[in-house]
């Protein structure tokens, strides 16, 4: 396998523990630039910013997980720390969007004294009555961050809200699960259970609070929970389970709605909205093993399906009507143009789905899991789904924002409809096919799966704790990343090109991303926590493309030239007409000029 | 440059020195690295073209027969003695400890027998390293060094030599007849390298005027360079220089700025043969002590009156290897230096003086740099051996496509094909 050594490191000090979930990059002052968040078991949070430590915070208690995302669904992004002994801190910058609002403003620092708390608070009521009275608000919120907070024009970070949430969490996640367009709060606990929170900041509850959605319950540890866009644009939530296996839960309720429609059968509200994906081989696999993944790949090489089929598949997503239908019949397709792509080991299973997806078609109504082939169902899974009306009831901001989206906040309006346009892009992209996902388990399993169907999977000798994406060849498209507890890192591609970057310490805690190391430049990153309190941040990790190929000048010869070059060649085995060849290549580079 | 671009890279289990890399270059084209580590493993490295046309790397350990356990390596060299085949000799120096008191030192030489017939070429390199011949040496062995000893009427001969912490260098000949090698007296062969008051941590011969005449230089540890100019034939030093430096020379190195690539035989449809012109030749010595690196242009015409020393060489930690190749292929050679600093320094030559153009960092102490077509495409690759491993480099290949092909165009247009 190939092998490269990345040169460019950052390196600091951090003493303490860090969880496996405790780090991650991410803009989280909002100033363009991305940022490394560091918690520590012994309760310190330390925020990097280009070489230097920017800012530490202490006496948070276990930190176990962070984040970094648009909690408030404010179009801003928020730090979510959240601690294993309960505690959940989102922290928020100050620092206005646009900078030359501060400078012009910034004489006025009387109010420096302001206490932090009541400048949020403040600053919420304002936000609050902005968008209850629904205005064309001219005043923005950067201006409400502005005028109130003059005195943090450095920026850092402040502890905006603190709250109480259960015990033993594991990881966090900010994403959109139910297609909203607010985003929510995934918390994974080590006690098998999932739960979703919403930010509420109805006035009647005073500052605003993390509102608990829902809590699902899973059948073995959890590995990782990922946001996936099914093939339809549905987000659902995937928990990695033991094994190499997951579990699929469907947020929104919509969606679950209309699937009980097609069904004719409510009973079972919560057991419809999550089923158990096994993956084929998985029997094969050891059970307890624990698993990672990671999902929503994005992927620029399209499977190249002729427009004969595209059409023929549109054709019949609209005679049956039905995205999910839409789905496997694509799936069909995919399994038609590339089936010697799929392992073998996954065809039997795709046999069964084509199988069940034309009895799909023909209107029977098979469970999903049959559909997916296996027996173990969403029966296990005991959920608490909300229902929507209850939703709505409990959060009318993010209406009330969707609204003042409309009413004119510029930026955020940007933003939002930037992110929209991009839901809506990727929503047509996905006709077709879902994007791929991959899992990685302990034992050193990584595969790359797309629609339940495992498009490679390939076995190294080495522990793989933790999986990240990271586009290192610049393409577009994302790479997946996976450490070995030992510090041996694979990079892989969606072609499952590999290559090999071993960090000569035992790692503790592994994260990817875009770290800005000067401003403006955003980098692919890699950072490793060692053993010996130290975080290795290496930047500009970037490769010109994942397999290494020879000079081959020839193919882009036009037919006379190449015409040309083979009468210079003359007649002669293809041996000696590489040789030829490479004789004529260093004359051309070297001899001449 | 820039455009080079990481490839692959392989770790050492043991760190090796500024003697540890050499190459194993084919008659038919194909290239492989050796590398030795201080501690008996020895790596080649070699690429192999898959049938999807992606290029694979393949590293292997040798395992070299008569290197005892606990041994070290000191140096690796290594020569083809065929013209036609491949007939590699490799030589290995290794030191070990045998009591508290006595080391014994060797120079293992590995080659193929003389009765075996021609092997297959998978296996002939595993069988070279089983056949070896030892010669044991009296003195700390420093560099291993191959050159021609040019014969009258008989084809060229290629000898070893070695330099000794006896202040000696040592001449290591073939004895065909006793199939073994054996040491001959230096003074014989090579004048100018005898009785050099040194220790030679480099030394370089360069044959030029078709074998009549070589120009020689010796860096020693004590910072002293010897440079002659010897009549072959004659075995006559006609010129020679003295040249001490406070500090211990690394390296030292003989080139001209421009390589004479020969035009690939099937182009010269004329039959205009483009040869060689040596007496045009002009002839640079490198100098690199551990501070700062120094050339002097052309030697033949100047003797060593004009130097230039390299601007910036200085600033990256002691410099310990050097190697010169037209490394941005504008037909000109640069120097590239390799340091202590983690760095590899480029120099360009540019308005009658070198000019640092590239620094690139690497994750460890440079010890060695070759520029060599491992890939066995036409287009070289640099190899960086560092403190803890192996780099090996690539030309982007979408710019060096786009000057092929521009070349290639002018080429057909000035043959009017």
């Amino acid at each position: 396998m190939r092998a490269v050594s990345f040169v460019k490191k950052l390196q600091w000090d951090l003493p303490g523990t860090v969880c496996r979930y405790g780090l991650t990059i991410g803009d989280v002052d909002n100033d363009g630039d991305n940022e490394l968040v560091v918690g520590t078991a012994e309760g310190e949070l330390y925020i990097f910013k280009g070489s230097e430590l920017w800012q530490k915070i202490p006496g948070l208690g276990l930190v176990t997980s962070v984040a970094i995302g648009d909690i408030f669904n404010y179009g801003r992004n928020a730090l979510v720390v959240i601690c294993g002994d309960g505690w959940a801190h989102i922290f928020y910058s100050p620092r206005s969007v646009n900078p030359s609002i501060i400078n012009a403003t910034s004489t006025q620092q009387l109010i420096k004294e302001t206490n932090d708390q009541d400048n949020i608070k403040h600053g919420h009521a304002n936000m609050d009555i902005e968008t209850a009275v629904n205005m064309t608000s001219s005043l923005s919120l950067d201006q409400v961050d502005g005028n109130n907070e003059l005195s943090e024009l450095s920026g850092k970070m402040e502890c905006v809200h603190v709250q109480r949430i259960p015990t033993n969490t594991k990881m966090v996640l900010v994403a959109d699960v139910d297609k909203d367009g607010a985003n929510e709060m995934i918390l994974g606990l080590t006690d098998r259970v999932v739960r979703s929170y919403r930010w509420s900041s109805n006035l009647e509850l005073g500052r605003g609070k993390l509102v608990g959605l829902n809590k699902w319950e899973c059948a073995n540890q959890i590995g990782t929970v990922t946001l996936q866009h099914m093939a339809d644009g549905t987000p659902t939530l995937l928990v990695a389970q033991p094994g190499g296996t997951f579990m699929r839960i469907k947020c929104n309720p919509e969606d679950c709605h209309l699937e009980e429609e097609t069904r004719h059968q409510g009973n079972e509200t919560a057991a419809s909205c999550v089923d158990y994906q096994t993956l084929g081989i998985s029997r094969m696999r050891n059970q307890n093993i624990s698993t990672e993944i990671i999902g929503d790949l994005e992927c620029i090489v399209e499977n190249k399906v002729s427009n004969y089929e595209f059409k023929e598949s549109l054709f019949k997503s609209s005679e049956t009507q039905h995205g999910k239908n839409l789905k496997s019949v694509s799936l069909e397709l995919k399994k038609n143009n590339s089936q010697s792509e799929i392992r073998k080991d996954s065809l039997s299973t795709a046999e069964g789905r084509r199988k069940s997806s034309t009895s799909e078609n023909s209107k029977t109504n098979p469970s999903r899991d049959q559909v997916d082939g296996n027996v173990l169902g969403g029966n296990i899974i005991i959920g608490d789904y909300d229902v929507k009306s209850e939703k709505d009831s409990l959060l009318p901001t993010y209406k009330h924002f969707s609204r003042q989206d409309i009413g004119g906040n510029s930026k955020t309006n940007d933003l939002k409809g930037k992110s929209q346009t991009e839901i809506d892009v990727n929503i047509q992209n996905n006709l077709l096919q879902g994007k791929p996902y991959a899992l990685a388990t302990l034992d050193g399993t990584i595969m790359l799966v797309k629609d339940e169907i495992i498009l490679w999977s390939m076995q190294v000798d080495h522990q793989i704790f933790a999986l990240c994406r990271l586009d290192v060849t610049g393409d577009g498209s994302d790479e997946i990343v996976a450490c070995a507890w030992d510090g041996q890192t694979y990079i892989l591609d969606q072609q499952r090109n590999s290559v090999r970057f071993q960090f000569e310490e035992p790692v503790r805690a592994f994260c990817t991303g875009n770290y800005n190391v000067t401003p403006g430049f955003p980098t692919p990153c890699l950072v490793y926590n060692s053993f010996n309190n130290k975080i290795f941040l290496y930047y500009d990790v970037t490769l010109p493309s994942m397999v290494t190929k020879p000079l081959n000048p020839i193919e882009e010869l036009d037919f006379e030239e190449k015409k040309i070059l083979d009468n210079l060649l003359g007649n002669c085995t293809d041996i000696e007409r590489q040789q030829k060849l490479q004789e004529l290549t260093e004359w051309l580079l070297y001899g001449t000029s | 440059m820039n455009n080079l671009k990481d490839a692959h890279w392989f770790p050492l289990t043991s760190q090796g020195n500024i003697y540890s890399m050499t190459k194993l270059c084919s008659i038919n084209g194909s290239n492989k690295v050796l590398v030795a580590s201080l501690k008996r493993k020895i790596y080649s490295c070699e690429y192999h073209l898959m049938p999807n046309l992606h290029l694979r790397p393949l590293v292997k350990e040798l395992l070299f027969t008569y290197i005892p356990s606990g041994a070290e390596i000191i140096s690796i060299d290594a020569y083809n003695k065929s013209d036609s085949g491949d007939g590699f000799v490799i030589g290995i120096t290794i030191l070990k400890a045998s009591t508290d008191t006595s080391v014994e030192r060797y120079l293992n030489i590995y080659t193929e027998g003389a009765i075996d017939g021609e092997g297959d070429e998978g296996s002939s390199i595993e069988a070279i390293a089983q056949n070896c011949l030892m010669v044991e040496l009296a003195y700390t062995p420093y560099h291993l060094y191959h050159t021609i000893l040019p014969q009258q009427n008989a084809p060229n001969e290629v000898v070893w030599l070695l330099s000794g912490s006896d202040y000696k260098i040592h001449m290591i000949r073939e004895d065909k007849s006793n199939h073994s090698y054996s040491e001959s007296p230096i003074e014989k062969y090579f004048p100018e390298l005898h009785d050099i008051q040194g220790i030679a941590i480099w030394i370089n011969i360069y044959y030029y005027n078709n074998y009549n005449w070589r120009l020689t230089v010796i860096g020693c540890e004590c910072g002293l360079v010897n440079v002659a100019i010897t009549n072959v034939s004659e075995l006559k030093i006609c010129q020679s220089w003295k040249l001490r430096y406070d500090r211990p020379i690394s390296n030292v190195s003989i080139f001209s700025l421009k390589n004479n690539i020969e035009k690939p035989r099937f182009l010269n449809s004329n039959n205009c043969k483009s040869f060689l012109n040596d007496q045009e030749t002009k002839l640079n010595i490198l100098v690199v002590n551990t501070n700062n690196a120094v050339v002097f242009m052309d030697v033949l015409n100047n003797g060593m009156d004009e130097d230039i020393t390299l601007n910036g060489s200085e600033t990256s930690d002691c410099i310990l290897c050097s190697c010169i190749a037209d490394i941005n292929m504008d037909g000109q050679n640069e120097i590239l230096l390799g340091t202590y600093g983690q760095e590899v320094l480029i120099f360009c030559f540019v308005n009658d003086t070198w000019e640092l153009i590239i620094r690139k960092l690497f994750d460890a102490p440079v010890h060695s740099i070759c520029y060599m077509d491992i890939t066995h495409d036409g287009m070289k690759e640099l190899i960086v051996l560092t403190q803890r491993g192996v780099h090996i480099l690539q030309h982007n290949i979408v710019d060096v496509k786009d000057k092929w092909k521009k070349r290639y165009k002018k080429f057909l247009k000035e043959n009017r094909i």
